[in-house]
């Protein structure tokens, strides 16, 4: 049987780039909106820590006070964004047809499992609040979302680091491709946590100066992020049963996993290239027609140099035109994916790349990116993520007329 | 501790656990069940639970658990908890 | 429904770390004999806890897998997992050299990942006052992705590669998504499974929701108080039928279907309706295209909680109807616990194994029926038995639900 034509329609998201696509498009034009973080509940680190952290979010004006008191800030993050985006369409489907969720998350709950253990460490463990442990788990988010608009037909939770979006994005993609539901929303969901900062301090990997440089000569690590982007993903009959705008189509996507890097050598980028010609044989087309690529590249030396070994082994010395969504964003790991899909279509939609909003800075990587926005015509945009650990995932967007 | 005092300590934790859940507040008094006339569940009671042994620095056995049906037995039991460790 | 195309996959190698014996035939044979894992714990302090007993892995070793250097890199569940897919590699007699290993997947799934590494991490920031002390290798050992990307580098397996933190049915769902990869051309073949080790949040968690039993676990008796915190691994290698015969590979059992659902009820409460059980189970009978009256035997949630095997009752009377009596139904949580993020993972291996010797292991410490869960629950003796087409059926927190459907191997 044919592969099913799955699109991109519906879309719910807030990050520090906004809470709509028209957003989105705006801030992609803008410098970027950086805040700091100095202190949580439990920890503190005495000192400001630049991120890219949302700002004046209220989560009451948009859920409502009902059924937030003892959730944490990953969950109001993913349930504000859904209402934003899906709150009709749930309202609207009926029960037994109601979209699924998968949602892609690297640290999870970490900001409310670490908490739940420093209250037993301070306060003992016979005085924590039972219902905050229901918060511990890395699948409480989605969970969440799907008791709150009463979604019984999928619940699902992806964790791959820095591809968590983008894998539960494929993930969701096999899903439909299987026939077992019909609509699915997928995307990815982060929250900036003290003990994911924390755990990317300790590594090393986070930047001093709080800039983000992506495959700059003397870029110094990553800012953190965090946000949310979250996709219907249907069939393109279906959405146009239904008269919803179709973003775009899911032409291809697959992910694997380098096991050079992680085991601390260099990678020729073997993995990432046949991840992405499986992407492209089911998109049906030759590298050589991705007209763009939005890439992971983030700032980390040692993640962006795998990045461009993977890019340059598939396309050799003729790349398209390369950007890097987290020089707006920093990186938002299980959101990065998902944020990266949101400004590639922002982007298809004006015809134009958003490339790294600062002035140009040396690069000796062979992957030349693109500085500030140029105009181009895109038909297909290839979203790709190597990570350090390893993980290698590809998405390529076609443009629908 | 007087048990009146005790009784506005569970009083506000059930108004807001009740608002939360979309209860109807009107059925929030001293000698209405948590469960039968209120709604709340067992998750909920188990907070409350939580919340007055932290509040008032008690513990309460398990055992008590069942008899914890209503603001009013839940304060007579913090408040015997708190005489014994008095004692 | 319409799917793509339909492939036979099977299993072929399994690998098993749990309470009551690491390894395949020991576990086994301590599940047939109904031997009881859940004793006072020994490697963790419970003094302050209302419960002093729980499922821990005594015997393994983790030397006897991995080098030194190799144990460094990794938490204890990246310990149990590479150690249960050496084991699942070696019973599936699979030489990996003369495999096309981007065509070999990597599914998981957990709970919690590596929690004690966030512990371990935590307590030093105490201790010290100072998070300055926290070893520089040890945060990246935590994140969950971890433990699929353990298992990929220590094989050099590079295919599609996923990490499914379901929480406890996150095993059902690293399977169920290993047999679509296989059934969407993606792969050939997959290691699947899930895996948690003991951890001081979870057991804290269920302590403070009095879920836990003060001595060991009853699943569906009368007088069942809870259920028993534990830890340990399961892991399954799956593969095409085609590709299995290729290489004379031994059989353990078809994987027939799955179903997933949702709650949508409470984050620790399971529907007293069985909404979801009852979706992901009818879901499961369908995808796999069997009918209720071919099920032999479920291998059940079965935790030993009130609400959990009431409810668990409840989804397979509405699904079954009138023959949810006939069908038997055990839960092998007796013996080993709950196991998290591994546990349907643990009892999908013990399903294979159960179609192998056509035995049904039992549901121990059964001493009283309990008139809401009146099901053949196969009491504290392992049974010889036709078993043909069975069930696994795996719930959550978060309210996530899944059923799989595996049968006995007919060429």
């Amino acid at each position: 049987m044919k592969r099913k034509q799955i699109v991109i329609s519906t879309i719910g998201t807030i990050s520090p780039l906004g809470i709509d696509l028209d957003q989105v498009t705006a801030a992609l034009t803008a410098p970027p909106r950086q805040a700091v973080v100095e202190a949580f509940e439990f920890h503190s680190f005495g000192k400001p820590v630049p991120c890219f952290k949302i700002t004046g979010l209220d989560p009451v004006t948009i859920l409502g006070k009902k059924g937030l008191r003892n959730k944490d800030n990953a969950t109001k993050l993913l349930l504000s964004a859904a209402e934003l985006g899906f709150k009709t369409l749930m309202e609207e489907s009926p029960e037994e047809r109601r979209p699924g969720l998968c949602i892609g998350t690297a640290f999870g709950s970490v900001q409310s499992i670490g908490d739940f253990l420093s209250d037993s460490i301070v306060n003992g463990v016979n005085t924590v609040n039972p219902q905050a442990f229901a918060n511990t788990v890395i699948n409480a988010p989605a969970g969440n979302a799907n008791i709150r608009y009463l979604a019984r037909n999928l619940s699902s939770t992806i964790s791959t680091g820095f591809n968590s979006g983008l894998d539960a994005i494929i993930y969701a993609f096999d899903l439909l491709q299987r026939g077992y539901l019909e609509q699915i929303i997928a995307g990815g969901l982060e929250e900036i946590s003290y003990y994911a900062l924390l755990g990317c301090m300790r590594s090393g990997i986070l930047s001093p100066s709080g800039v983000v440089r992506p495959f700059a000569d003397d870029s110094d690590g990553i800012v953190m992020g965090e946000g949310c982007a979250l996709f219907l993903l249907e069939p393109a009959e279906t959405a146009q049963k239904r008269g919803a705008v179709i973003q775009a189509e899911i032409a291809g996507c697959a992910n694997g996993f380098d096991p050079a890097p992680g085991g601390g050598e260099t990678s020729d980028g073997s993995v990432f290239k046949q991840v992405v010609q499986t992407a492209c044989a089911q998109a049906e087309i030759d590298p050589g027609r991705i007209d763009c690529v939005a890439s992971g590249g983030s700032g980390n030396r040692a993640g962006d140099s795998l990045e461009a070994a993977g890019i340059t082994a598939v396309f050799g010395s003729d790349t398209p035109p390369v950007t890097a969504y987290k020089s707006f964003t920093g990186e938002c790991y299980g959101a990065s994916g998902a944020i990266g899909v949101l400004c590639a279509l922002a982007d298809m939609k004006k015809n134009r790349i958003s490339g790294i909003p600062t002035a140009p800075y040396a690069t000796t990587s062979p992957l030349r990116p693109v500085f500030g926005g140029v105009d181009a015509t895109i038909r297909h945009l290839l979203v790709s993520s190597f990570s350090c650990d390893g993980n290698c995932s590809a998405i390529i967007l076609k443009k629908v007329n | 501790m007087n048990q009146e005092a005790i009784k506005t300590a569970i009083r506000e934790l059930i108004t807001d656990i009740a608002e939360d859940m979309d209860l109807d507040e009107a059925k929030i008094t001293d000698d209405a069940l948590f469960i039968d006339d209120m709604g709340l569940d067992s998750m909920a009671l188990l907070e409350v639970l939580a919340t007055m042994e932290k509040k008032f620095g008690v513990s309460i056995p398990e055992s008590e658990f069942p008899n914890i049906t209503s603001i009013t037995k839940c304060a007579t039991t913090v408040e015997k908890y708190l005489a014994e460790k008095g004692a | 429904m319409l799917f793509m195309s339909k492939k036979r996959v099977v299993i072929t190698g399994l690998g098993l770390i749990t309470p009551i014996g690491c390894g395949v035939d020991t576990f086994w044979q301590a599940a047939v004999r109904g031997e009881n894992g859940i004793r006072p714990l020994r490697n963790f302090d419970a003094s302050e806890h209302r419960t002093k007993t729980g499922g821990e892995v005594l015997d393994f070793n983790a030397d006897d897998y991995l080098l030194k250097a190799e144990q460094a890199r990794m938490g204890r569940s990246g310990q149990f997992v590479l150690a249960a897919t050496k084991m699942a590699l070696e019973d599936a007699r699979i030489d990996l050299s003369q495999c096309e290993r981007s065509r070999i997947g990597v599914s998981m799934g957990t709970t919690m990942g590596e929690p004690q590494v966030l512990e371990q991490c935590i307590k030093i920031k105490y201790a010290a006052n100072d998070a300055e002390k926290i070893p520089s290798t040890l945060p990246r050992q935590y994140p969950c992705a971890s433990i699929p990307a353990n298992i990929a580098r220590h094989f050099s397996i590079s295919g599609p590669h996923i990490m499914i933190p379901t929480a406890c049915a996150a095993g059902n769902y690293a399977i169920g998504y290993a047999y679509d990869m296989i059934q969407l051309g993606r792969i050939d073949a997959a290691i699947a499974g899930g895996s948690d080790p003991f951890s001081g949040i979870a057991f804290t968690g269920f302590n403070r929701l009095l879920a836990t039993t003060p001595d060991i676990a009853r699943p569906f008796d009368k007088n069942r108080s809870g259920m028993a915190v534990s830890e340990g691994a399961g892991i399954l290698f799956v593969e095409e039928l085609d590709a299995a015969r290729r290489r004379n590979a031994p059989i353990y059992a078809e994987i027939r279907g799955y179903g997933l659902g949702c709650d949508a009820f409470k984050m620790t409460i399971p529907d007293p309706s069985g909404s979801g059980g009852i979706i992901a189970l009818k879901k499961a009978l369908d995808h796999s295209e069997v009918t209720p009256d071919s099920i032999d035997y479920i291998c059940a949630h079965g935790t030993g909680t009130i609400e959990n095997d009431k409810t668990e009752t409840v989804i397979v009377k509405v699904v079954f109807g009138d023959r949810a009596k006939a069908v038997s139904m055990s839960s092998i949580k007796s013996m080993i616990g709950h196991t998290m993020g591994a546990a349907s993972a643990i009892e999908a291996a013990a399903c294979a194994l159960m179609l192998k010797h056509q035995i049904a292991l039992p549901t121990i410490n059964y001493t009283e029926p309990d008139p809401e869960c009146d099901i053949d629950c196969i009491p504290n003796t392992a049974r010889s038995m036709k078993l043909d087409t069975i069930i696994s059926n795996a719930y959550a927190f978060a309210g996530n639900t899944s059923s799989l459907v595996l049968s006995a191997f007919k060429g």
